[in-house]
């Protein structure tokens, strides 16, 4: 009886083996490295329903972070502003932008403003913004260069090694209280960053949680 | 031999049933029977779009949609602040405010817990002796009554949406037009409102004849007129159970807080608890007619006839006025006709031993549902027992005279009510049946009445106004002990809900109340001088006027009135069924 199958048959099977491994791997690691939020989520930036530019109100005005996201020192949660915040100056000042008009729609109607939310941990996580920004933390640390953002986009994964990564070496991002809010503020140096961080550290008693009870609670 | 099965022929109406149906045995259900499913339902006979077809689009229609792995976007999620910030409010922070829940047994002082400017969890106000910092289930879940989507949104007139406008319009007129009161009656719940009884001072003066009702289903009618009976009126009176060594609960349940009160039961627990060595535990007897939280904690608990309530307590009584020597007691109980008892003498010797060996650390409470003439009983025998001054706290109250539903009902079917007023309740649906209380609203030609739903009474009344809850309104109520508390409203009405006091003011014919205002007119009137900013102040803060609390009043048992014992509560007029009562 002849041969049903050629004699390169034999191989075929651990060939098959070796390319469907190695598609795999890389599939594999492509899905790793990529389809993590340094990817996925650095960047997003959304039309918000009223183009508000940071950049105007923070580096042009020299309005401070506190004047619109006020709570954001006694709550866990940092308020966006109410359209009566906006409408205090926007009342008189530009009172007929176009580009205000949703805010104005708002003001008339009593229907609230519908900013889309970019930074976002998820729900099975407890983040609370006093406690961050009480003890060192800037809004730098988490936001980026929001100053200077003419439209605000995400500038940091949020992912939980980068929650780590602060939570396991502190000293590397406290900074002295008066400069929290002052998102242009840097370190003179990488040895004084450490330096003063770890006396901050040791003073304010700072001990982030790294276990997972600190943020799943 | 081949047994031969027959089934008996199917009746025309059948015996056994399984379900209504089968039993009325219509042509209908007969068809019915034939199919399990409708005419079509099983089967899909389309040309173009039969059921293989539709599969098949279907599981198309599913694979395209996952190509695009819409799934995988990130969904758009929005921060949607306040327009107007809520004052004081900070997301994600409670706000904590003293306010009270009227009640009809005492008003349970509160602690709302708010969030964004709207109560969510309500507990009991730590700094008020009477809650301690604990509520009870009704407190608890009233704060859902106020979300409750079936509450009435709207004022109507013969059925038809109105605006308060038109109400207070109707108001007026009614207020005009009443002559001295002449035809004008309400029916309202038992509070005890210090602004309420203000107000209804000062609609008294205006309309001198006018009627004033107070109703209340499950209310203590029989125990003001029991007491009234045997320590004199205006007076009311309240175990204490903290000095009690011996208790006898006759068909009451004490021990749960809602009929009783917190502090009732706080008492009673603490002399359970042993903590040090040489206390001693209370001891509890129990005798009642029905399973109950207080029967689930008695040392000895005697089931009972609801019939045999009275003859058991004349039988204990005549055995406490033996061992105490008490001539008193003896012929209140000989005034009692004797009636056949089948219950344990032995218990009942025993219980009437180890109580009146306590004599003044023993108390007997017996059920508030119980007739007058029993819970007068009860009051004769805890005179010989000594426990008037020692574990039966007598109070001075105030409460102002109000004529019964049955009175109310009499003045309706002689037709002498022209504009009846029904402040809270549901008359119609739990008055007695024998007064056809629904019969006679729909003879009185204005008939207004104010309510959480749209309920019974709604529809056999000429207006129906939705009602403020509590937690939406301004108001002031007293506790059991009779300190004043404050009701401060959480949030504006919902639903344009309308308070009791607001009408009575305006048939007062005062101006609309602003805010806290009628409150606080009663406030200064108690307070009295001094910084009275500062007193308003800490009134709301911790929620209740320290020093409010009922006088104590001494209480010296009425001997003349031993012999009309069994009778009081007879009165006519007084109650609506004399016949119910037993002995």
């Amino acid at each position: 009886m002849a041969n049903f199958f050629p004699s390169w048959a034999n191989w075929l099977p651990l060939k098959l083996l070796v390319i469907a491994s190695v598609l795999g791997a890389v599939v594999t690691g492509g899905i790793w490295y990529y389809f993590t939020p340094k990817y996925t989520n650095v960047g997003y930036m959304p039309e918000q329903p009223a183009p508000f530019s940071h950049a105007i109100h923070v580096e042009q005005l020299g309005m401070d972070c506190r004047y619109c996201h006020s709570h954001v020192e006694v709550a866990a949660h940092s308020n966006v502003p109410d359209t009566q915040t906006c409408m205090a100056c926007h009342s008189q000042i530009k009172a007929l932008s176009p580009k205000l008009a949703a805010v104005r729609a708002s003001w008339e109607n009593g229907t609230p403003v519908e900013w889309v939310r970019i930074h976002k941990a998820p729900d099975y996580v407890y983040f609370n913004h006093a406690v961050h920004v009480n003890r060192g933390i800037s809004c730098y640390s988490c936001h980026g260069q929001i100053n200077e953002m003419p439209v605000v986009y995400q500038a940091e994964p949020l992912s939980m090694a980068w929650c780590l990564e602060c939570h396991r070496e502190p000293e590397k991002f406290l900074r002295p209280p008066s400069e929290i809010y002052n998102l242009s503020w840097r370190p003179a140096s990488a040895q004084d960053q450490l330096a003063m961080g770890a006396q901050y550290k040791k003073e304010w008693n700072v001990n982030p949680p790294v276990g997972c009870g600190g943020c799943h609670r | 031999m081949k047994r031969v099965l027959t089934h008996p022929a199917r009746e025309a109406k059948p015996t056994l049933w399984r379900s209504l149906d089968e039993l009325s045995s219509s042509p209908d259900f007969a068809a019915k029977l034939e199919r399990e499913f409708p005419q079509g339902a099983s089967e899909w006979n389309g040309g173009e779009l039969s059921r293989r077809n539709f599969l098949q689009l279907m599981g198309g229609s599913m694979a395209l949609a996952g190509i695009g792995l819409t799934g995988c976007r990130r969904p758009e999620a929005y921060l949607v602040a306040f327009t107007k910030g809520a004052e004081w409010t900070i997301p994600g922070k409670f706000l904590y405010y003293a306010t009270t829940m009227p009640r009809r047994n005492g008003a349970m002082p509160l602690i709302a817990t708010t969030s964004d400017g709207r109560p969510t969890k309500l507990e009991g106000n730590p700094l008020h002796p009477i809650s301690n910092g604990a509520t009870d289930t009704f407190a608890q879940a009233s704060v859902l009554d106020l979300y409750d989507p079936n509450r009435s949104k709207t004022i109507k007139a013969e059925g038809v949406k109105t605006d308060a406008a038109a109400l207070g319009a109707k108001l007026d007129e009614i207020a005009a037009a009443a002559n001295g009161g002449a035809g004008l009656a309400f029916l309202v719940e038992r509070v005890d409102s210090p602004t309420r009884d203000r107000l209804l001072g000062q609609l008294r003066e205006k309309f001198p004849n006018l009627l004033w009702a107070e109703y209340e289903p499950l209310g203590a009618s029989e125990t003001t007129a029991a007491t009234a009976a045997c320590f004199g009126g205006g007076v009311s009176v309240m175990p204490d159970f903290s000095r009690a060594d011996k208790v006898l609960a006759v068909d009451s349940d004490f021990l749960n807080a809602s009929f009783s009160g917190l502090d009732q039961v706080r008492g009673f627990m603490a002399r359970r608890r042993i903590s040090e060595p040489g206390q001693a535990m209370n001891r509890l007897y129990v005798a009642e007619t029905h399973y109950s939280s207080t029967g689930g904690l008695a040392d000895h608990r005697l089931r009972l006839k609801p019939s045999e309530i009275a003859p058991l307590l004349r039988a204990l009584g005549a055995q406490v006025a033996t061992l105490t020597g008490d001539g008193n007691l003896a012929s209140v109980v000989a005034a009692f006709p004797e009636s056949p008892l089948s219950a344990d003498p032995k218990w009942i010797a025993e219980c009437a031993k180890d109580l009146a060996a306590s004599a003044g650390k023993s108390v007997i409470v017996v059920g508030n549902q119980q007739p007058a003439a029993v819970q007068a009983l009860g009051l004769a025998i805890n005179a010989a027992l000594g426990a008037p001054g020692q574990t039966l706290r007598g109070m001075r109250t105030e409460a102002l005279p109000a004529a019964t539903i049955g009175e109310l009902a009499a003045a309706m079917q002689a037709g002498r009510v022209q504009n009846l007023f029904i402040l809270g309740g549901n008359p119609v649906y739990n008055a007695p049946a024998d007064l056809r209380f629904g019969d006679l609203l729909s003879g009185v030609p204005v008939s207004v009445r104010l309510g959480f739903y749209e309920d019974e009474t709604s529809a056999a009344c000429k207006w129906h106004v939705p009602q403020a809850h509590y937690l939406e309104s301004w108001g002031d109520a007293r506790s059991a002990d009779g300190t004043i508390c404050a009701v401060q409203p959480m949030i504006l009405p919902l639903w344009d809900g309308v308070a009791d006091l607001e009408i009575l003011n305006r048939l007062a014919g005062n101006e609309q109340p602003i805010g806290p205002q009628l409150v606080r007119e009663t406030f200064a009137r108690i307070a009295g001088g001094g910084d009275l900013e500062a007193k308003w102040t800490e009134f709301l803060r911790q929620g209740f006027l320290p020093d409010t609390a009922w006088p104590e009043a001494p209480l010296a048992f009425n001997r003349g009135a031993r012999r009309a014992i069994p009778t009081i509560g007879r009165r006519p007029g007084h109650r609506v069924h004399p016949e119910q009562h037993v002995g």
